[in-house]
């Protein structure tokens, strides 16, 4: 059986033949491989019949070795049907207008929903999202991304303990955990306070408890300085409860010593940014970028690239490509000589600041002693050694015994 | 000499059985009552009217006659003919 179904994407023609015997160029054109179909002979001198669109051409070339004249009567098909959608103005206006407004629509802000704030709190986030562009009606093109959005509600509104943003759509989602400050409890559970540090005691200051050691004693690390349990332990350990042990409070200030080695090499380079910058704008696709705005590279010898990527949506899917911001800072490369001095007295300030983060703004530096100092391998090392007044307590909960 | 080669393509067809149109190169007609004719392994189309169709085939031509035909299909030597078939005739060269 050789009868196939016309296939309808490819396009058909129905073409008249005219001449003498026309149904012999239907044959020429069979015997040449062209499929016809649908021949009907009209009248004595013409006859019709269907080709394919893609026949066509050598259909002209056939025709000019023959007598008969042809004329193309009308198309049919996938082909011919796009073409006349094509001629619509209209209908063809009004389909990009109308994906060019979903794709719009889909690019807005449409709804913020916030959830487990009270209405005070909901108030003022709602009113800083808006100081970043979040409210109900403008382009999230210009938005920063909910990650963000997120650290930055969270910076700017303090009683804010947590705030999640998450995106679906067009809407934002906001799900907040108020801060409750906690009141600290005045019933802490009886406790002593014992040596953080090792060191010789200053000075003591006891609120409550029984002072275990003396101005002048040295201490070690875990040592009991003051106690909750008042009178001798021995009672305690008898279960008198005339003296029911409390939580131990004061304060503990010891000579603590602390040893530091620094190192500062004497040529030294590290980049700095001199504030000069440029911003390109790319349009992101497929692993791609095609620059749109500025085309020209910065001419910097060195330099720092910040990029900022702005997706689109259409309905509820992220479209292909993305708007890409980069920004090109100028960088400078910075190379210092310091000569010995100079890195000595660098490396005491750097090593000054180390200590003050770990003592804290309440300790004092009383000494400061260079055990070592020696410069080798363009580098100056020094080894202080510093002596420090600080607060040495640490909370120490008296086990009940179970 | 065609005689000859005629007289050795039946005897092979006879002694191996094979389809005589493919032996003889002689064209197969089916039909499907009288509404439709597929012709195959024919030579050429000769003539095609609405009430006439002449088809060329080894040593004379097949003629069809009937009402409202329509070549629903044409490819290379097999056509397919629609329409009311009234007569099916074959021809010999000698007789025209």
């Amino acid at each position: 059986m050789f009868y196939k179904r016309q296939n309808w994407f490819k396009g058909s023609c129905t073409i008249q033949v005219k001449g003498d015997f026309p149904e012999r160029f239907f044959d020429f054109c069979v015997r040449k491989g062209i499929q016809v179909w649908n021949v009907r002979r009209q009248n004595q001198t013409t006859c019709q019949g269907t080709i394919y669109v893609s026949d066509l051409s050598q259909i002209r070339r056939l025709k000019r070795e023959t007598i008969y004249k042809i004329r193309l009567q009308k198309g049919q098909g996938f082909p011919f049907l796009v073409k006349a959608t094509l001629r619509q103005k209209p209908l063809m206006i009004g389909s990009i207008l109308a994906v060019l407004f979903i794709f719009i629509l889909s690019n807005i802000v449409w709804k913020i929903e916030i959830e487990g704030l009270n209405e005070d709190l909901e108030r003022k986030v709602t009113k800083q999202l808006e100081s970043y562009g979040v409210y109900e009606g403008n382009f999230q093109w210009s938005l920063e991304s909910p990650g963000v959005l997120q650290r930055k509600l969270l910076e700017d509104i303090p009683e804010l303990l947590w705030v999640g943003i998450s995106k679906t759509g067009v809407s934002y989602h906001l799900e907040g955990v108020e801060k409750t400050i906690v009141e600290e409890s005045e019933n802490t559970p009886a406790s002593h306070l014992v040596a953080e540090k090792e060191g010789v005691v200053v000075d003591l200051y006891v609120e409550k408890g029984q002072p275990l050691v003396k101005q002048n004693d040295t201490v070690h690390v875990n040592e009991r300085l003051i106690s909750g349990i008042l009178g001798e332990e021995e009672e305690m350990e008898e279960k008198d409860s005339d003296n029911p042990p409390v939580a131990a409070e004061g304060e503990v200030i010891a000579k603590v010593w602390y040893r530091s080695e620094v190192a500062i090499p004497l040529r030294d380079s590290y980049g700095v940014l001199t504030g000069d910058s440029e911003n390109k704008y790319y349009v992101h696709a497929s692993n791609k970028l095609f620059p749109i705005w500025n085309f020209r590279n910065p001419d910097y010898h060195d330099y720092q690239i910040e990029v900022e990527e702005r997706s689109f949506y259409f309905l509820k899917w992220k479209l292909p490509f993305s708007f890409v911001k980069q920004t090109v800072y100028q960088k400078e490369k910075i190379e210092v000589d310091r000569t010995s001095k100079t890195a000595k007295t660098l490396a005491l300030q750097q090593s000054r600041r180390k200590l003050r983060q770990e003592i804290g703004v309440d300790g004092e530096i009383i000494d400061e002693k260079i055990l070592h100092e020696k410069e080798e391998n363009g580098k100056v090392k020094i080894t202080l050694y510093y002596t420090v007044e600080e607060d040495i307590v640490k909370r120490q909960p008296i086990s009940q015994g179970d | 000499m065609s005689k000859l080669k005629q007289r050795i393509g039946s005897m092979l067809q006879q002694t191996f059985d094979l389809p005589s149109e493919v032996t003889l190169e002689l064209p197969r007609i089916t039909m499907v009552g009288s509404i439709h004719a597929y012709i195959e392994n024919h030579h050429g189309l000769l003539v095609f009217q609405d009430q006439e169709l002449r088809v060329k085939v080894y040593g004379g031509f097949v003629r069809i006659k009937g009402e409202r035909f329509v070549l629903k299909m044409m490819i290379e030597q097999e056509i397919l003919l629609e329409g009311t078939i009234n007569e099916v005739t074959f021809h010999s060269d000698k007789e025209r």
